[in-house]
């Protein structure tokens, strides 16, 4: 599968947050995006996933046209985003529980039991999540996130908040995805963690994405230099 | 079909779960109604007349302020941990969303007036398990939770939701406070069928309206 995202731009009234973005991704593949604070990453994720309008743009998926805004679109799409999405007063089992009924996914409790595991949460899953720290908050976000079987796997800053085991079971996790096909495309300020996994860095800057920079091997430095060497391509720019 | 159904009792069960776990909702809900229930009690010196008249005013008062304070908690669980994108990019109709919220705010209305009642009962020595006024209020609770519903996921979204939610409902909710009143009072003072009527059908057909509207626009006014 091939999805391409064509001339995406959106604007907050008159501040243009994302200007003419193109972007394409295939099965198995990972793109990691990075930019400062404020490059319209984040705009750029919900507006790939469908949860906010693009003013122009479009979304093309094995060179067939979709629109960004159907529901379709959406439940092909995972997304791990700042907030964890969870519902405090529920147990860890009963949010993967209540998000599995959503996507008739019909897991057992002991299919569920299973996934809290593989997110180390195995001995966490009857507590309320307010119970719980960040980072297990994080990996639960991530559990929940991958109970779909998403084809289209969006990260805002994944790491945020895991320790060691934690990255390392995130990575692990990602490698597995993209082992059955899945795409990723996720924003980190940590790319040395993802490098591993990553199969092209892609910079935004202003709103204004750059071309893709593929690792093919490379060390982090090597990709940092060309990354950052990268004018606006043309024809991007507003 | 069958699919629809099974995500509106699976959001349904999360918010009973939820509520039933913080007690955010109701103990609001309930707090205001047993206090405002107390103080018109002591300002007021009614005649049994006056207050066959009044009491149907004075109860949808307390319950329409009481169940606003209810729906501004109502999206709270969904603003907290940003779960609403969630409900979004997992359910395939939005409309499920909206209903599965509205039946759990109907649900909590009915709480708050299967409790009101018999302490306004009590407190102003009047019979209020009349069916016909029991089902005015239900049919009004049905119109207010629609539209607060609705309202409220667009307010919840705001800085100053617990202001702009009252600001934007009442003024909608005219038609359904004035049905509730003037079919209440005929109901109370025993007057016929027919001199009342036509509120209890506005109450019906504003409710079915609301419902309507609401499953139609909730897509919009979300994504949008």
């Amino acid at each position: 599968m091939r999805i391409e995202l064509q001339g995406v731009s959106k604007a907050y009234g008159r501040l243009s947050v994302l200007k003419n973005c193109n972007l394409v991704l295939e099965s198995g593949q990972l793109l990691c995006l990075l930019g400062s604070n404020g490059a319209g990453k984040t705009t750029l994720l919900r507006v790939a996933s469908g949860l906010l309008s693009a003013d122009q743009g479009k979304l093309l998926i094995d060179k067939e046209e979709w629109s960004l805004k159907s529901p379709e679109w959406r439940r092909m799409c995972a997304l791990v985003a700042h907030k964890t999405f969870l519902y405090q007063n529920l147990s860890g089992l009963e949010n993967l529980h209540f998000f599995s009924r959503l996507y008739q996914r019909n897991l057992t409790e002991k299919d569920l039991r299973e996934r809290l595991a593989e997110a180390g949460l195995a001995r966490a899953g009857d507590k309320q999540v307010r119970a719980y720290s960040r980072g297990m908050q994080q990996r639960l976000t991530i559990a929940r996130a991958l109970l779909s079987d998403p084809d289209v796997l969006i990260l805002d800053e994944p790491f945020t908040g895991l320790d060691k085991d934690g990255s390392a079971m995130l990575v692990h996790m990602l490698t597995g995805l993209k082992g059955r096909g899945a795409m990723i495309l996720m924003t980190t300020h940590d790319p040395q963690a993802a490098l591993a996994v990553t199969d092209g860095f892609v910079r935004l800057n202003r709103g204004v994405l750059g071309a893709v920079n593929w690792v093919n091997g490379r060390g982090w430095k090597e990709i940092e230099e060309s990354l950052y060497a990268q004018g606006t391509p043309e024809g991007q720019a507003a | 079909m069958k699919n629809w159904l099974s995500t509106l009792k699976t959001l349904i069960w999360k918010d009973l779960l939820q509520e039933w776990r913080s007690k955010d909702m109701l103990t609001a809900m309930l707090a205001f109604a047993i206090l405002s229930i107390f103080i018109f009690n002591y300002a007021m010196e009614l005649d049994p007349r006056q207050r066959a008249e009044l009491a149907p005013g004075i109860l949808w008062v307390v319950i329409t302020f009481s169940g606003t304070l209810g729906l501004n908690r109502s999206f709270v669980a969904e603003q907290e941990q940003g779960s609403f994108d969630a409900l979004v990019m997992a359910v395939p109709g939005l409309g499920s969303i909206w209903l599965a919220k509205q039946i759990s705010n109907f649900l909590m209305m009915l709480v708050l007036i299967v409790i009101v009642l018999p302490i306004y009962s009590l407190l102003y020595n009047q019979n209020l398990f009349i069916p016909g006024l029991i089902l005015t209020l239900i049919l009004g609770a049905w119109s207010f939770s629609a539209a607060g519903t609705l309202l409220a996921s667009m307010t919840a979204q705001t800085r100053m939701r617990d202001l702009l939610l009252p600001v934007l409902l009442f003024p909608i909710l005219m038609p359904v406070n004035m049905a509730v009143v003037k079919a209440g009072t005929g109901i109370m003072t025993g007057a016929a069928l027919a001199s009342y009527q036509v509120w209890l059908s506005v109450l019906l057909v504003y409710g079915i309206i609301m419902t309507t509207i609401s499953l139609l626009v909730f897509d919009y006014v979300i994504l949008e």
